[in-house]
């Protein structure tokens, strides 16, 4: 036995058959390698050991007493013995200990059929209880909005309690008490976190567990489809539990997709605006002032023939169409070949960030989970991902907490994430700018007057990103113009040297990325937008929030000056009511298609349940208009060649097929890096500079938990749950003062 | 043959089969005149099920959904529910009830699995085996006739055989 | 919340050591002189003192007996009920004690004057069983008759007012 040094292995013993293993392996990590599963309640793959449950016992040649095989780390030559009766009479003793004061109510727990402590117990347990004593009831409370807590199931394993300090950051779940009258907990019987549930997903018991699936359907019950979140453009991998044609949770419990088991609060409890009573289930039409329901053709033919009309009067350019960032990348597709097929330039999205200029002078790839774990230096600049990108969020503090990567924070606002920065620049508003010119190396002096810093913040700022090997820049949309040209290929900045930058922009919505592919920027929405009524007199909107800014008065009076406004939507939003069509769309657990991420990586949306009433999904809706309008459609019925279409118009889609993402889960599109001309940005950055307003001052009011988290979209507002807890302030986060008087833990 | 032989020998078989029939007579029936009289069933017969209550007349039931889990011809369909009242109020003997509770007869094979599987003993099997209808949709029982069978069972047409 | 010399006091523990968390145990014990229990405002507001989370204080005022998370009578108590003293018979004097002074364990006399706890080893195994009073000497081998003894000696001790 040796261990070969090129491919870092070694060759251990089990039960008397030598397996080859990879060197370093914690030994639960290898046997499960080998298809051997030790039982285990404490220890899970991404959390830092905790070794209490003592379920992972086993015998190693040598080693006096029985080790826990999940922090013993394999050895050449190991000898381990995991099936003696030895192991087998310490496991149903341990069982028997963690059961005694376990109410013993699977039939009513909402555990029951993927509990971890089932499981063992069937597997291991007596058969009888010997524990004869009175036990210790603790009735279940709600402790959350989302979450309720039975106490009495808990077997002390502290995954929560991890989970809660190290994915998320947060810390809000406590032990109480000792011994045998321990229990989890909080400080006050209220959560005050970011109410991610990710405590309730890693508990291998019924001890946490989630309030929209109480009492609901058993596991064994549901049809689990893999697909992609609707909310941010992180797109974690969701696995959505439909019985029938109702969607009973979200959850992520498997952890395949880039996020592992991580959700957020509304990719876990957002799900119920799927299933809501308000979606718009047939088609309407506006007969004598007054929407009607119709059917798919009349409607339809209406769309078309109301269309062709307008453009044959007023010109092509009189209709504009709007696709959205929420839909898939098919139903963009199609929505723009309905504009190819009227022959209309005026095709447009409302952005949530500006991708063009970022986009424009992207100066290398831009990072995806592999780039950001692996990372060195991270900078985030003008952004807030604890808020806007809760994965993001998460993937960064990682390598921190590791102690692998330091992260460097540059905001105008005092954003929570300041606290994990090795350096945290407080910014004026508006002194992105300023910053990055003091980054490329002009003056100091003028650079730190106009950024509200010290000089040395930015020198010292400076030095920590050139000494970076592995550089992750995560662009947020408080950098504009020339700022985020700048931010966007900050590489050719810094000085010359060995290092590879890659960059983030932290976009919103779950598709930006994915609509700025397939429909660009050619037409700015502000100009179509600004001329509803006037050079524009027939508008065909998708998924589009028209009336969700503060000028939603103008908007209005602007679409009621229109001949002709169809609307295509999930919900009777504001817009719908004025339109003279409404098109029910179907959301993203109702059809296939595909999201592009924060990374451009593109992922499969999958069906999980039939279409809500009569409803169809975007692409389709979209398709059947063009072919109508006398477009030569060649997709009938099947979302793949709409995307194979997609992907011979578009070379940054050429590799990612639907073969691959089945595959891989998350392909990453190429796109050309461009190649920024240095002194022209910095010249940008000197003239931004001068043009900030050096009075405004720095917004001193901490980022609060939950500011944004918590704040309901277009369908949270739909999502009954999610609408409760947050409208009337019973999901709280922790509070300012709290957070601010927190002292940064550097490592953990 | 003759057919003198083949004359004796039909009224040799006639003969035979009569004193057969004429032995029968004095003995006890084995048929019953069903549905005059009442049917004599065995005590554990696996007739159509009712769903128990407990002392204080809640629900046994706590839609722990083993019963459609154990269910090999996918018979029972069961939605659980959340009672938020205290336990006084409440219509079951736990929070959890089944709000949906409904066999479908048309599949149901009356093989006994769910009783058997029933960790609270609130599915039972009944005496009762009149259970053909003209539709299909008669065959579905929901939670309301299932919890009627019980008091039912006193007044079937049937005798238990001891 | 606190008098300037207990906030003086804290201020000078938190120099004593490397991480602020590590001056929790002691800056306890000084909210808790001032109030005789430490109430979850007074938690939270040694958490925002202190730089840890509110969940972080909590967990160890609930893992220590001799930190009140309620308000306790003038005179606390604390039964040890821990194996050797529970084999010496510590049930039956807790249990007397409660019925002597007619509270449960972890309740107050309506008089403000007892409060009886089960807690955890004392440390007196040799003289089991035994009990403490506030952070008094034990009372160590107890019997029924000393019990009584001791709960009329600390009844006239408050009627003296000078306890």
């Amino acid at each position: 036995m040796s261990t070969d040094t090129t491919t870092q292995t070694c060759t251990i013993t089990v039960d008397g058959v030598p397996v080859v293993v990879p060197a370093g392996a914690l030994l639960i990590e290898a046997l499960k390698m080998q298809g051997i599963d030790i039982p285990n309640f404490c220890y899970y793959h991404n959390l830092p050991a905790q070794a209490s449950c003592r379920m992972c016992l086993v015998r190693i040649e040598k080693m006096p007493r029985l080790q826990p095989s999940c922090t013993t780390v394999v050895r050449d030559g190991m000898a381990v013995e995991i099936n003696t009766p030895e192991i087998l009479d310490m496991r149903r003793g341990m069982l028997e200990f963690m059961l005694a004061n376990h109410p013993l109510d699977c039939p009513v727990c909402d555990r029951g059929g993927e509990c971890e402590l089932q499981d063992n117990a069937f597997k291991f347990g007596r058969v009888d209880a010997r524990f004869t004593e009175e036990k210790h009831p603790a009735p279940d409370v709600d402790i959350s909005p989302f979450i309720y807590n039975d106490a009495q199931r808990c077997v002390f394993c502290y995954r929560c309690i991890r989970v809660c300090d190290i994915w998320m950051d947060v810390g809000a779940l406590a032990k109480l008490n000792r011994g045998a009258h321990e229990t989890i907990g909080t400080f006050d019987g209220w959560l005050d976190c970011e109410h991610c549930g990710n405590c309730v997903d890693v508990c291998p018991t019924g001890t946490l567990l989630h309030t929209s699936y109480k009492f609901g359907p058993r596991p064994w019950t549901l049809d689990e489809t893999e697909t992609t979140c609707s909310y941010c453009a992180d797109g974690c991998r969701v696995r959505l539990g439909s019985r029938g044609d109702t969607v009973h949770r979200s959850i992520a419990r498997d952890g395949t997709g880039i996020n592992e088991e991580f959700l957020c609060v509304k990719g876990r409890y957002g799900f119920g605006y799927i299933n809501s009573g308000e979606r718009v289930t047939q088609p309407l039409v506006r007969k004598n002032g007054e929407l009607h329901p119709a059917t798919w053709d009349d409607a339809l033919e209406h769309v078309a023939k109301r269309l062709g009309e307008v453009s044959k009067a007023k010109g092509a350019d009189a209709v504009a169409v709007l696709g959205s960032t929420r839909i898939t990348n098919e139903g963009n597709f199609a929505v723009a070949e309905v504009a190819k097929a009227i022959g209309t330039p005026n095709i447009s999205y409302e952005p949530d960030y500006d991708l063009s200029t970022f986009m424009k002078s992207v100066g290398g790839r831009l990072a995806t989970k592999a780039d950001v774990l692996s990372a060195d230096v991270i900078f985030v600049i003008g952004g807030d991902p604890k808020e806007d990108q809760p994965l993001t969020a998460h993937h960064l503090v990682q390598p921190v907490f590791k102690g692998k990567a330091a992260l460097y924070v540059a905001s105008s606002r005092l954003v929570r994430i300041r606290k994990r920065a090795s350096k945290f620049v407080h910014l004026r508003p508006g002194g992105e700018a300023a910053l990055l010119l003091g980054l490329a190396g002009g003056s100091l002096e003028v650079a730190a007057k106009a950024a509200g810093c010290a000089p040395s913040d930015i020198e010292s700022l400076r030095s920590s990103l050139e000494g970076g090997r592995k550089v992750v820049v995560m662009v947020g949309s408080d950098c504009r113009g020339a700022a985020l040209e700048a931010a966007s290929s900050l590489g050719t900045l810094l000085a010359q040297g060995d290092r590879e930058v890659t960059y983030r922009p932290l976009v919103f919505d779950n598709n930006s990325i994915g609509a700025f592919d397939v429909l660009g920027q050619g037409v700015p929405y502000a100009s179509i937008t600004g001329s509803l009524g006037d050079s524009i007199s027939a508008l065909y909107a998708v998924g589009a929030d028209l009336m969700d800014g503060e000028d939603a008065e103008a908007v209005r009076a602007r679409l009621g000056r229109l001949d002709f406004l169809v609307v295509q939507d999930l919900f009777m939003t504001d817009a719908a009511l004025l339109a003279e069509v409404v098109l029910p769309a179907s959301t993203y657990a109702e059809q296939d298609g595909t999201f592009t991420n924060i990374a451009g990586e593109v992922q499969r949306v999958h069906k999980a349940i039939d279409p809500v009433g009569s409803t169809r999904p975007d692409w389709l809706i979209a398709s059947q208009i063009a072919r109508l309008l006398g477009a030569e459609v060649k997709y009938r019925g099947s979302v793949s060649a709409v995307y194979r279409s997609l992907t011979e118009s578009n070379p940054a889609y050429a590799n990612a097929t639907y073969v691959r993402m089945m595959t891989e889960g998350a392909v990453q599109t190429e796109r050309p890096s461009a190649s920024p001309d240095r002194s022209a940005l910095v010249s940008a950055l000197t003239s931004a500079t001068a043009a900030t307003d050096t009075t405004a001052r720095h917004n001193e009011v901490p980022t609060e938990m939950g500011e944004r988290l918590f704040h309901l979209g277009t369908i949270g507002k739909y999502s009954k749950l999610l609408a409760d807890a947050f409208e009337d302030g019973k999901a709280k986060g922790r509070s300012v003062e709290e957070e601010a008087a927190l002292i940064p833990l550097k490592s953990v | 043959m003759s057919i003198l032989s083949e004359v004796v020998d039909t009224v040799r078989t006639l003969a035979g089969g009569l004193a057969h029939t004429i032995a029968r007579i004095p003995q006890p029936k084995t048929t019953i005149s069903y549905p005059e009289d009442p049917v004599p069933l065995s005590a554990r017969f696996r007739g159509e099920h009712f769903l128990d209550t407990d002392e204080t007349g809640r629900e046994r039931c706590v839609a722990c959904f083993l019963c459609s889990a154990i269910c090999p011809a996918e018979a029972i369909y069961i939605e659980g529910a959340d009672d938020p009242r205290a336990y006084p109020d409440r219509v079951g003997v736990d929070a959890r009830f089944a709000s949906v509770y409904r066999i479908d007869y048309g599949r149901c094979i009356l093989c006994g699995f769910c009783v058997e599987a029933c960790p609270k003993d609130a599915i039972k099997h009944g005496h009762d085996f009149e259970m053909a209808s003209y539709t299909r949709e008669g065959l579905i029982r929901e939670k309301d006739a299932l919890l009627a069978n019980r008091d039912r069972q006193r007044g079937l047409h049937i005798t238990i055989r001891t | 919340m606190l008098t300037p010399e207990r906030e003086k006091k804290i201020d000078e523990l938190l120099t004593r050591y490397p991480s602020s968390r590590s001056a929790l145990l002691p800056a306890l014990w000084v909210a808790q002189e001032q109030y005789g229990w430490i109430s979850l405002e007074l938690q939270k507001y040694l958490a925002i003192r202190l730089g840890i989370t509110p969940e972080q204080v909590r967990e160890v005022v609930t893992f220590y007996s001799m930190y009140n998370e309620r308000p306790v009578g003038k005179y606390h108590l604390q039964v040890c009920c821990t194996t050797p003293c529970m084999l010496m018979g510590s049930d039956d004097v807790i249990g007397y004690l409660e019925k002597k002074l007619d509270i449960r364990r972890g309740q107050t006399t309506a008089d403000g004057l007892f409060t009886v706890s089960q807690v955890e080893c004392l440390g007196s195994c040799g003289t089991a069983p035994m009990l403490q009073v506030n952070r008094e000497k034990y009372d160590e081998n107890l019997t029924y008759e000393k019990v009584d003894a001791l709960v009329d000696r600390l009844r006239a001790q408050a009627e003296g007012g000078n306890g």
